[in-house]
């Protein structure tokens, strides 16, 4: 049975060890803020940190997380209060909001990396996570913008 | 005026979530097809939207449109809110369930500000005036001296204020003057809280935690995941199949068929074989490993090229007249300038972010669904079919399949205890034998955009000439059938879009520095539309 540390909690998922992060994480802990958008790694709504580094949960087995620190957009801070998720409210970013979790963990992953990227870096961070509404400037003023403040 | 009534006194509503205090129920009739409003208008007064507000001032919201990103699940409540003068952080949104109390929550064709800007305001006014009668009642003075002011009414002549909490209570128990007889006072622009101004959609904090529940995100215990095969092409259906393999997948619990529904399919089934599993990615595995011999039906030699210059042959041909006013050919025929103009939109993949997707819940003759779908009625309607089953449709949270033009799941229940998981289309489907089960979910990312419909492509053809004097008015609709050999819809339910239309080409003349007449306008859409309008309009220069 594979164990996995998500948010810092140690859980034995009852499943499939090649079964993708992502549905361990969504149908069988019941943790639905990680995103369900292609299953091909192409949209970026199921990110997660992989030992704070962004993944795609969607084609990261169960057995490639085992052993490795997870987090998901509900770990990402204990209140909701990361300044990635700050800069987000202040900027009124989402519209529909279903991509947002994965924008956010990306743009949170980013800025860990690279905490004052220029807009090529944030273009270039950024492109492999879809807004289906279209909230790429948005997103990337508030990415600027939680980058000013921390 | 828009009828209101007080909904406190009466059974039908105990309150939106059960609270005592003041409820508002209005009726926000359909304004989009004035041909139609007279007859709407005259078949309801049943309430569609609720506003309470309870004891402590709490004041909810009911979202009566489904939310895709637009924020009009913020926008509505903000506009009854503002009218009411509430206090916007003690105003709760809650998502009105699919129901016919609501009426029509169609949400699509850019219409809920437009169509329901005014009800809105009507009905935070109304309920501010009852608020600011109740306080004058309390304190036994003139109604006119008592104005609202954020969540307080205030006693004009001495300062004395009442809070909304407690002056709803004593709106209840009043009685309410009769609709007609209800002078709504609407505050002034000046006076707006939240119209006009930038305001956060009121799931943002929920958004950015991931708190947010979409149709997606919704679970009960111990349902079951269901993904279904689609046949490549419209309209056609399963000869047989071979699921050993499929049943080999850990998780894998069952495989059933689904019939297809013959060509025009409207919202019903398009069929497939189901793989039904204890999570989704042991039935998206088990539906990749099944064997499946498709008869691609009567669409297996659709090639979207010739269908291309189908519709083009099509739009160039005069359709049925359904307006015809004034010398429209002659305007044509003797403009001085002609501006021509085809467009053309090929078959493409709505791809929302969120898949289409839906669950079921039966328990004996009775189900329940939780799905995300733009038109709830619509929905409702194609689950009930002849059934007499009871069948009840939540609306979720959020509805975030956006640039989908029709509902994406709509779920039935057919007699024998068939549980049917359908979408239209253009939608993700299945249909699920929830026989002895409690409930399922349908998820079919996998098959989006390759098994799903495409939306139809279309073409238009615009034409717009300058004259002099000859003016005329013409629209016409195409005949003929599409892909899913559906007929046109009647040209009525275009007349809005003209009008649209029509609005456009006067910002266009009015901008235009020439000193033309531009007197006509053709409009052409295969697959839709086809109208021609030719208007004479005068420059601003006077020309």
């Amino acid at each position: 049975m594979p164990q996995v540390r998500i948010n810092g909690v140690q859980h034995d998922v009852a499943a499939d060890p090649q079964m993708p992060l992502l549905w361990a994480i969504r149908d069988v802990l019941g943790m639905t803020g990680t995103k369900f958008g292609c299953g091909i790694g192409a949209c970026g709504a199921c990110t997660v940190h992989m030992d704070g580094n962004a993944v795609r949960s969607c084609i990261t087995t169960l057995a490639d997380a085992a052993g490795h620190e997870i987090i998901t957009i509900e770990g990402l801070s204990p209140d909701g209060t990361h300044p990635v998720q700050r800069a987000w409210m202040a900027g009124n970013i989402p519209q529909c909001g279903y991509c947002q979790p994965g924008q956010i963990m990306q743009a949170a992953a980013l800025l860990k990396e690279t905490p004052k990227p220029t807009d090529q870096q944030i273009i270039d961070a950024m492109s492999g996570n879809i807004c289906r509404c279209g909230t790429y400037l948005r997103i990337r003023a508030a990415i600027k913008s939680a980058a000013e403040t921390t | 005026m828009t009828p209101i009534v007080n909904l406190s006194r009466r059974n039908v509503v105990k309150g939106l979530a059960g609270m005592t205090g003041l409820v508002l129920g209005f009726h926000v009739g359909p304004r989009i097809f004035p041909f139609a409003e007279a007859a709407v208008r005259a078949k309801t007064f049943e309430p569609n939207v609720y506003l309470a507000i309870d004891e402590t001032g709490l004041v909810t919201i009911a979202a009566h449109r489904s939310e895709m990103g637009t924020g009009i699940r913020t926008g509505l409540p903000m506009v009854l809110a503002d009218e009411l003068e509430a206090d916007w952080t003690r105003v709760r949104i809650v998502q009105a369930q699919g129901d016919p109390k609501y009426g029509d929550q169609n949400t699509d064709g850019s219409r809920s500000t437009r169509q329901f800007y005014q009800p809105m305001r009507e009905a935070g006014a109304s309920a501010r005036q009852m608020l600011e009668a109740a306080a004058a009642h309390v304190w036994g003075v003139n109604a006119n001296d008592c104005r609202a002011r954020n969540h307080m009414v205030v006693h004009t002549p001495t300062g004395r204020q009442l809070s909304f909490g407690d002056a709803a209570k004593v709106a209840a128990t009043l009685q309410v003057p009769p609709a007609d007889h209800l002078e709504l006072r609407f505050k002034p622009a000046s006076e707006r809280r939240y119209v006009g101004k930038p305001m956060p959609i009121v799931d943002l904090a929920n958004i950015v935690r991931g708190k947010a529940t979409y149709g997606i995100d919704f679970a009960l215990p111990g349902m079951k995941y269901a993904s279904v095969e689609r046949c490549p092409v419209y309209g056609g259906k399963a000869l047989s199949f071979d699921a050993a393999d499929a049943l080999k997948v850990p998780g894998v619990e069952r495989v059933v068929a689904i019939a297809a529904t013959p060509i025009p399919s409207g919202f019903n089934p398009l069929g497939g074989i189901a793989v039904i599993a204890s999570n989704t990615w042991a039935a998206q595995q088990g539906r990749q490993r099944l064997k499946i011999t498709w008869d691609f039906g009567p669409n297996a030699n659709h090639d979207s090229s010739a269908y291309r210059a189908e519709l083009e042959a099509t739009a160039r041909k005069p359709g049925q007249v359904v307006r015809d006013q004034g010398k429209v050919d002659e305007a044509l025929a003797s403009s001085a300038q002609r501006i021509s103009a085809d467009y053309f939109v090929p078959y493409y993949a709505h791809a929302p972010m969120e898949v289409p997707t839906a669950v079921a819940n039966v328990v004996g003759n009775k189900c329940e669904i939780w799905a995300p779908t733009q038109f709830p009625q619509a929905a409702r309607a194609t689950v009930l079919g002849g059934s007499a089953s009871s069948v009840r449709e939540r609306h979720r949270q959020r509805d975030l399949a956006g640039w989908c033009l029709r509902p994406q799941v709509e779920a039935g229940l057919y007699r024998g205890g068939r549980l049917a998981i359908a979408g239209g289309p253009s939608a993700g489907e299945g249909d699920v034998d929830a026989r002895g089960r409690d409930s399922a979910r349908l998820l079919s990312r996998d098959l989006c955009p390759a098994r799903r419909g495409r939306a139809r492509g279309g073409r238009q053809r615009h034409r717009m000439a300058s004259s002099d004097g000859v003016s005329g008015d013409r629209i016409d609709v195409p005949t003929g059938r599409d892909l899913r050999q559906r007929r046109r819809a009647p040209a009525g339910r275009y007349r809005h879009a003209l009008r649209d239309r029509e609005r456009s080409l006067r910002e266009w003349a009015r901008r235009q520095p020439c000193s033309h007449r531009m007197v006509s306008i053709g409009l052409q859409h295969p697959t839709r539309l086809r109208g021609m309008l030719v208007r004479r309009r005068a420059c601003p220069c006077g020309g």
